[in-house]
């Protein structure tokens, strides 16, 4: 479970010119930078992503040996993750020895190790380390959710509710932790917490079409004239903000079918 | 009703929909043929992928069954199982396999496929075509619903793995 990364947006510049000694002359002039998108960054395609991003980063390294600019730490960490999600642990722990190398007792580097350690199943050292990070700094958020998916993954879905609750008391105003706890909810079938935690993100994100069609779904699972009612607003307001919403034609048609 | 019968299409394209997806649970149907009903085997003929996002929720459970049930009538087929794969898994091929042939006669009856295949055939379509990125071709009904021209009835996927065996 990731609690969704930033993505960043580059150019591509000049990669192919003004190579010129000594190393220095290419610090101010030459940017390397690559355009990611959301899209290529999806799970579908990131067998792709990791293969085509580690080749541009071996490249990228030996471009710019002395060049510190931050995006190249940020491909870093996102290969990380990529490379994590592809079972690629050689890639991986690469990535990650640049990292701890240019930040050392980085707590973002630390919860990247943390990220290590689960993937090899390791959930109590893991933890350890997630608790060190939190006693360090009571406002870190990444470690406590690093905690809660640790949970997720070794199916213990009830826990983690209880955990997410607790984060959520302190973070209220973390609406990717209410997705996820809406999540949680709709597979445990409690769809009316499950509906109290869109409405959180509903109210956040009132212009979001697909938060106001999964309240409308959630709605119609539970069901009621009152419900379907709300089901029926719903569907209506998603396909207002986004009129090509499928799921909003299809949930509309068979509200109005009843 | 003991025995659960699939055919290499549906398995694999079970199969396929769970290494698609390991990281969330899936869901589908099973289709069986109309013409051959037997109370005591059911032969599963087909696997329609329906949904690898929120599972539990009605409202396009209910559109892809009665989508379903109209794309079976047209091709001599009944709506015959459904088979869930669990996020998270070790194996992708702990799939869990409700089947019924008849159910106002027979009650439903769950089966747990293991890895252990009886056909060596299935075994080796099944592992060319994962190592292929096949499963990046299938499409199940939650991408028919972001992308209408995806077909969850799959026919080049059912091409390759005709191939494949």
């Amino acid at each position: 479970m990731r609690f969704g990364r930033q993505m960043k947006k580059f150019r591509h510049s000049g990669l192919e010119c003004k190579w010129s000694p000594p190393f220095r002359s290419i610090l101010g002039s030459v940017v390397v930078v690559v355009c990611v998108s959301r899209t290529a960054m999806c799970i579908r395609n990131k067998s792709c992503v990791v293969s085509d991003i580690s080749h541009l980063c071996y490249f990228v390294q030996k471009i710019l040996m002395f060049s510190y600019s931050p995006p190249v730490w940020i491909i870093h960490e996102q290969v990380f993750v990529a490379a994590l999600d592809c079972s690629r642990l050689d890639l991986a722990t690469l990535c990650l020895k640049q990292l701890r190398k240019q930040f050392t007792g980085s707590h973002r580097v630390r919860r990247l190790e943390g990220m290590r350690l689960e993937f090899m199943e390791k959930y109590e050292e893991a933890n350890l380390l997630y608790d060190k990070i939190i006693q360090e700094d009571e406002a870190n958020t990444a470690a406590r959710k690093r905690k809660i998916a640790i949970l997720k993954a070794q199916g213990r879905p009830i826990d983690a509710i209880r955990e997410l609750n607790d984060y959520l008391k302190i973070f209220v105003a973390d609406h990717e932790a209410w997705q996820e706890l809406a999540d949680l909810y709709i597979g445990e079938l409690d769809y009316s917490k499950a509906a109290f935690c869109l409405e959180e993100v509903m109210m956040a994100y009132p212009y979001n079409h697909l938060y106001c069609q999964k309240y409308a779904e959630v709605k119609y699972t539970q069901g009621g004239l009152d419900n379907m009612e709300l089901a029926r607003k719903y569907f209506a307001q998603a396909l207002r903000l986004n009129s090509t919403n499928m799921r909003a034609l299809f949930g509309l048609y068979m509200v109005r079918l009843l | 009703m003991s025995i659960v019968k699939l055919t290499v299409q549906a398995y694999t394209k079970m199969v396929l929909h769970a290494a698609k997806y390991p990281h969330r649970a899936v869901c589908g149907l099973l289709l069986g043929d109309k013409r051959a009903p037997d109370l005591e085997r059911v032969s599963l003929v087909d696997a329609v992928p329906l949904f690898h996002v929120a599972l539990p929720l009605a409202p396009m459970l209910e559109v892809a069954l009665t989508q379903l049930d109209i794309w079976c009538k047209e091709h001599d087929l009944v709506i015959a199982g459904y088979y869930q794969v669990n996020e998270n898994q070790i194996s992708i091929f702990r799939v869990i396999v409700l089947a019924c042939c008849d159910h106002e006669r027979v009650p439903w009856k769950c089966k747990l496929l293991s890895q252990n295949c009886h056909l060596c055939l299935v075994q080796t379509a099944r592992g060319a075509l994962i190592r292929s990125g096949a499963y990046l071709e299938l499409s199940d009904f939650d991408n028919h619903l972001d992308d209408l021209r995806r077909d969850w009835a799959n026919d080049h996927v059912n091409r390759m793995i005709l191939d494949s065996c």
